[in-house]
């Protein structure tokens, strides 16, 4: 009796599993294309005007991708390669700009460069408010993914592969011909999830005043005007990066080069001269430099130090943001734990689906598809707002949990079911506690990224319900440098809080689990 | 005439030793089984000799010309030295073709005939446009003898080749290494923990514990003659 009810209750939850994922992550996302895009509309491409703000999208998301791999892959390289001075310092420091919003360092820019700030604007005869601007800003933001996967494709990849190729051309060679095609798929992934989340920015074009896809779409949804055309051209790019996804699994041939458990794993090989290091440690300084230390300082001269009046002014936002990205990050955590147990990498064209999704889009899904009598009560709610951070995010807190169930073996789990254990025993004795430090990582990373999150919120947050990026948006609009910096600090220090503590925790963590 | 020397060669990796005070020689067209548990340093050595590690000190000596000592590094692609690693390191981005040609290219040779002549050789032909994952385990070893064979190097080494190779494999393996041998007049250092592969196949066997070297001599007289029970036991005595 009890293998049957383990195997029922197996079966119940990867039917539920299932069911969540594609209520959440891909009908909202279907919903855009039965909406709203119809052939009449294809001459919307000759539309001038329109057809201009695509270019220039794409362009942007082009550019910062270019720049973002200018900066990231050499970075990578130097983390992993070289024995570069305060080595380990960089590689915990790096990181940082992915937790600081973009629409955040925007605003320190702005009020350095542009004309919002009272105490730091230097007055320089320059105009920020453009393209080029926008693309370093972004590109300053999300070199670290760039980094962060090609370090871990060059951390893991088979040395000896290298070292094969050592033997018979030089270093740099082998890098050419070995290494970067070896680590490409992870390039390609990231330059992917560059380009995504570049032209999925509401925050830093709108205050720049740059005119692409997601200020237009949001400004014609605000206005209540047919969003229609802006869909229908913005079809193209999706069904683009969802191809390029898919060419790179198929390129990988269902499994990366890459493997997590090879035995030969390099040791820092290069040493550099002392101008070599001078050069690589002030490139790495400039960068951080340029998207850490310029924007958090303008924020703290800028703010005052009004926390208190900031805090009083912004409590329920605030509130809402840690409450709702909260039950975000544990709702993503839970579809996402069975769906990465049951499911393992099989589904993954289907599971990574929504990453091709821009935000606005996602957002207008995500109405069409809530905003009827028999879901109204999520529409009508913060549960919409709670949906829309998993119909955007759940990829990637799922890819988080993936790494560590592979290391659980199988035998593990199969000892404890021929021992008669129930499967909610085994998931409770078993998977739960040996998943605690994947489970924390992988609720981290919805965490953060949902309190980050502004223009999917903006569109479906339902009237009155204020999240603290949206807060500080509506601000920025009335001036008050001291509320947006003293905000914007407050709510760097809520993404932050997190991943320190995990650091803190992470050993101990980490070692009760590998005992 | 000796072709490979070594002269008290030292290694540490942080505060562990991983070579100390190695000295050896290898005469031109030899086969040497470097014998020794994981850990002992045997790997590290082959590295050395190829270039792929700097030694802490000590002298290396091919065909007379040094090339690594106080004053000297010779870089790996200038040694002219082959290697064959464990599970064979092909590259999964290339072809058997591609991998042949890779290394041609190195040495600047017209490729095509060449390749074809190769792939040939070791029955590769059918396989030519195939990627590593597609291979079996034995025609992989082959393309990794087909590398070698187009590299034509001075000295080749051996990182524990035949460890993942079933007993018909490795009885293949063997073979092909002393066709090799003949058709190369190659010097090789062959590293391994198992003994058998050894037999049969190398003229001396070196014994490694602890970074040193703790006895040597021809194959049979090692064999026979264990010098401690250290290395009776790696001879499954």
């Amino acid at each position: 009796m009890s293998l049957r009810f383990h195997a029922d209750l197996r079966l119940l939850l990867k039917i539920l599993t299932l069911f969540l994922f594609i209520v959440v992550a891909i009908v909202p996302l279907l919903c855009i294309l039965s909406s709203d895009f119809s052939l009449e509309l294809i001459p919307t491409f000759l539309d001038e005007r329109l057809l201009f703000i695509f270019l220039r999208t794409i362009l942007l998301g082009v550019s910062t991708v270019a720049m973002s791999l200018l900066i990231g892959v050499p970075l990578a390289f130097l983390l992993e390669y070289t024995v570069l001075p305060f080595r380990s310092f960089l590689e915990k420091v790096y990181i940082l700009p992915l937790l600081i919003p973009p629409y955040i360092s925007a605003i320190a820019w702005l009020e350095f460069l542009g004309k919002k700030g009272d105490i730091t604007n230097l007055n320089l005869p320059l105009d920020i408010y453009n393209l080029p601007s926008a693309i370093v800003i972004l590109s300053l933001s999300f070199f670290p993914i760039v980094t962060l996967l090609t370090s871990f494709a060059l951390k893991n990849i088979d040395s000896r592969l290298e070292d094969a190729a050592r033997l018979l051309y030089p270093q740099k060679e082998v890098i050419r011909r070995i290494t970067l095609p070896l680590i490409m798929p992870h390039i390609i992934i990231s330059s992917v999830f560059v380009f995504v989340f570049s032209i999925s920015e509401l925050g830093v074009p709108a205050l720049l005043m740059v005119n692409v896809f997601t200020p237009e779409i949001f400004a014609q949804f605000s206005a209540f005007f047919d969003t229609s055309k802006a869909v229908t051209l913005s079809l193209p790019l999706i069904i683009l990066i969802f191809i390029i996804i898919l060419l790179n699994r198929s390129f990988l041939g269902g499994k990366s080069f890459i493997t997590i458990s090879s035995f030969s794993k390099r040791k820092k090989s290069i040493e550099l001269s002392r101008t070599q290091s001078l050069v690589a440690l002030s490139f790495a300084s400039l960068i951080l430099v340029l998207s850490v230390g310029i924007p958090i300082s303008v924020l703290l001269i800028e703010s005052r130090l009004q926390f208190s009046i900031a805090l009083s002014e912004a409590y329920t936002p605030l509130l809402n943001t840690i409450k709702m990205a909260s039950m975000g990050a544990t709702l993503m955590v839970a579809i996402g734990f069975f769906l990465a147990y049951f499911y393992r990498s099989r589904f993954d064209p289907i599971i990574l689906f929504p990453i091709a999704i821009p935000s606005m889009m996602a957002g207008i899904g995500l109405i069409k598809f809530f905003n009827i009598e028999f879901l109204s009560f999520i529409y009508n709610s913060f549960l919409i707002v709670i949906v829309g951070y998993a119909t955007r995010f759940l990829p990637f807190v799922t890819k988080t949990l993936h790494p560590f169930f592979e290391q659980i073996h199988p035998s593990i789990e199969e000892s404890a079911l021929l021992s008669g254990a129930s499967f909610w025993r085994i998931l409770h004795r078993i998977l739960f506690p040996l998943m605690k430090p994947g489970i924390i990582s992988a609720w981290i990373v919805g965490f953060i990224l949902s309190v980050h999150e502004l223009s999917t919120t903006i569109l479906v947050s339902p009237a009155g319900l204020q999240t603290l990026p949206i807060r500080i948006y509506s601000l920025m609009h009335y001036g008050a440098p001291e509320m947006v910096s003293s905000l914007s600090l407050i709510l760097i220090a809520v993404i932050i809080a997190p991943v320190i503590l995990f650091l803190l925790i992470k050993k101990s963590l980490f070692r009760a689990v590998t005992a | 005439m000796t072709f490979l020397r070594i002269r008290n060669v030292e290694k540490s990796f942080g505060r562990k030793k991983a070579i100390s005070e190695l000295s050896l020689e290898v005469e031109q067209n030899e086969i040497i089984g470097v014998l020794g548990p994981s850990g002992c340093g045997k790997t590290t050595l082959l590295r050395i000799i190829a270039g792929l590690e700097v030694p802490d000190r000590g002298e290396i000596i091919i065909n007379g010309s040094t090339v690594y000592s106080k004053r000297t590094f010779i870089t790996p692609e200038k040694r002219n030295v082959g290697m064959v690693f464990q599970d064979f390191a092909l590259w999964p981005h290339m072809t058997v073709r591609e991998h042949i040609g890779f290394v041609l290219e190195s040495r600047k040779i017209k490729k095509d005939e060449k390749i074809s002549e190769i792939l040939r050789l070791l029955y590769l032909g059918s396989l030519a446009g195939s990627y590593p994952e597609q291979l079996s385990g034995g025609e992989k070893q082959r393309v990794a003898i087909a590398r070698v064979l187009a590299q034509e190097p001075r000295i080749l080494l051996l990182d524990e080749p035949a460890s993942n190779l079933d007993q018909i494999l490795k009885r293949e393996f063997k073979d092909e290494l002393l066709r090799l041998r003949e058709v190369l007049k190659v010097t090789v250092v062959y590293v391994t923990h198992n003994y058998l592969e050894l037999l049969g196949l190398a003229d001396k066997i070196t014994v490694m514990k602890d970074g040193r070297i703790i006895q040597e001599g021809k194959t049979d007289e090692v064999y026979e003659n264990p010098g401690n029970g250290f290395v009776a036991s790696l001879f499954n005595k």
